[in-house]
């Protein structure tokens, strides 16, 4: 048993490596292929807190980009002529016309509208001319931007009853004042 | 993936914060809207039906083609429009008098009474109807105006969402004037119109002779 004990002590003994021993184990690592990243590997690291910050910043300046490109389509439409030209866009004192647009095969234009037309208080009659069109816009003229005009007319519309309605309450109210004889 | 899970969990709490602000702000700002749907039953007895329907795009819209460089009434429109949020009008005109119930009247009347409305004037003759003048208003900023006009032959609501001045309204009375279109030609606004039946013209009848 002593001589076993003594062959076991001298296996385990402890020896030191060789000078070269570290050389060659990283020599061998770097004979190693790089292990592959996987994909979403890749992925998950744009979302580390120090990229992730850039990211977000990114994202949110492409959708305010992607935001106030749409309101300017919505508020500036591109207006096509009757010959499918795009038409030009001009300051409005430069054009003299009604929206401040100026086709490039223009004819003279008409005069731009006026908007002081005949002051109508009864709103029975404002129903009554329905049918009629008292604008200024005649055949051969270009409509520029109708879907802002057909806006803009139905505002005034609507400011119209609202006036005639808060006159006739100033009227009733008025009438009811007045000492009865 | 700990870091995403941490910067998910703080995110969600500030997204719905956030959603919750973007919703309750307009959601606020429909307070000063008054409900009419309870008269449209009115529209298959009203001789003639006009719905005019005005919300902020519209007035956007309407203000980009408003120079206010171009005439000192433009400006004064876009200084009216600038507060303006919408507007809704409703107007039924019948050819009887007593056409509508004061039912339908009051349904829009009992609207005027929710808190934050302040009737401003309310009149009522005989020969013209009733008309009620509310506003709402927070501090000294108007949030919307209401007006009813029962009128004998006629029930018209209208109502104005958001700041409007109304001396400023005033002052370019008479430059609305009626519009270039027909108001049937105007998109967005409805005009319905009971067909009249023919008939022949009654003479008034003559006594027996003898």
């Amino acid at each position: 048993m002593s001589r076993l004990d003594d062959e076991l002590r001298i296996a385990f003994r402890r020896e030191q490596p060789s000078t070269e021993f570290t050389d060659r184990v990283l020599k061998q690592i770097a004979r190693q292929p790089a292990p592959r990243v996987r994909w979403w590997r890749t992925l998950a690291a744009l979302f580390q807190p120090p990229k992730l910050r850039w990211v977000a910043i990114g994202a949110t300046a492409a959708l305010l980009v992607a935001i106030g490109a749409a309101q300017y389509a919505r508020l500036h439409p591109t207006v096509i002529t009757d010959n499918g030209k795009v038409a030009e866009t001009q300051p409005p004192e430069a054009s003299g016309t009604a929206g401040g647009v100026k086709t490039p095969d223009s004819a003279p234009e008409a005069p731009a509208p006026k908007l002081e037309p005949k002051p109508h208080r009864n709103i029975h009659r404002l129903m009554t001319v329905s049918n009629r069109t008292r604008n200024n816009v005649r055949p051969g003229d270009r409509v520029v931007n109708p879907e802002a005009e057909a806006a803009k007319e139905k505002v005034m519309l609507a400011l119209y009853i609202t006036n005639t309605m808060l006159s006739d309450a100033q009227r009733a109210i008025s009438d009811a004042d007045k000492p009865q004889r | 993936m700990k870091s995403v899970n941490t910067l998910l969990m703080r995110a969600v709490p500030l997204c719905l914060l956030l959603l919750l602000l973007f919703t309750a702000a307009p959601a606020r700002a429909q307070d000063a809207r008054i409900v009419t749907t309870n008269l449209d039953h009115l529209a298959d007895i009203a001789d003639k039906t006009i719905d005019v329907t005005v919300d902020e795009g519209i007035i956007k819209l309407a203000m980009s083609v408003l120079n206010p460089k171009r005439s000192p009434d433009e400006a004064k429109i876009i200084d009216i429009l600038s507060g303006l949020k919408g507007v809704y009008v409703k107007r039924f005109e019948f050819e009887k008098e007593g056409a509508y119930a004061m039912s339908d009247a009051d349904s829009v009347r009992i609207q005027f009474n929710a808190p934050g409305w302040q009737r401003i004037a309310k009149v009522t003759s005989k020969r013209e109807g009733s008309y009620d003048v509310v506003l709402m208003s927070e501090g000294s900023v108007i949030r919307g105006l209401a007006v009813l006009a029962a009128e004998p032959k006629a029930l018209t609501v209208v109502n104005v969402i958001g700041s409007i001045d109304l001396a400023k309204l005033r002052d370019i009375e008479g430059k609305f004037g009626i519009p270039k279109f027909g108001l049937e030609q105007i998109p967005g606004v409805t005009v319905t119109e009971k067909p009249k039946d023919k008939k022949e013209d009654k003479q008034p009848e003559k006594p027996p002779t003898e």
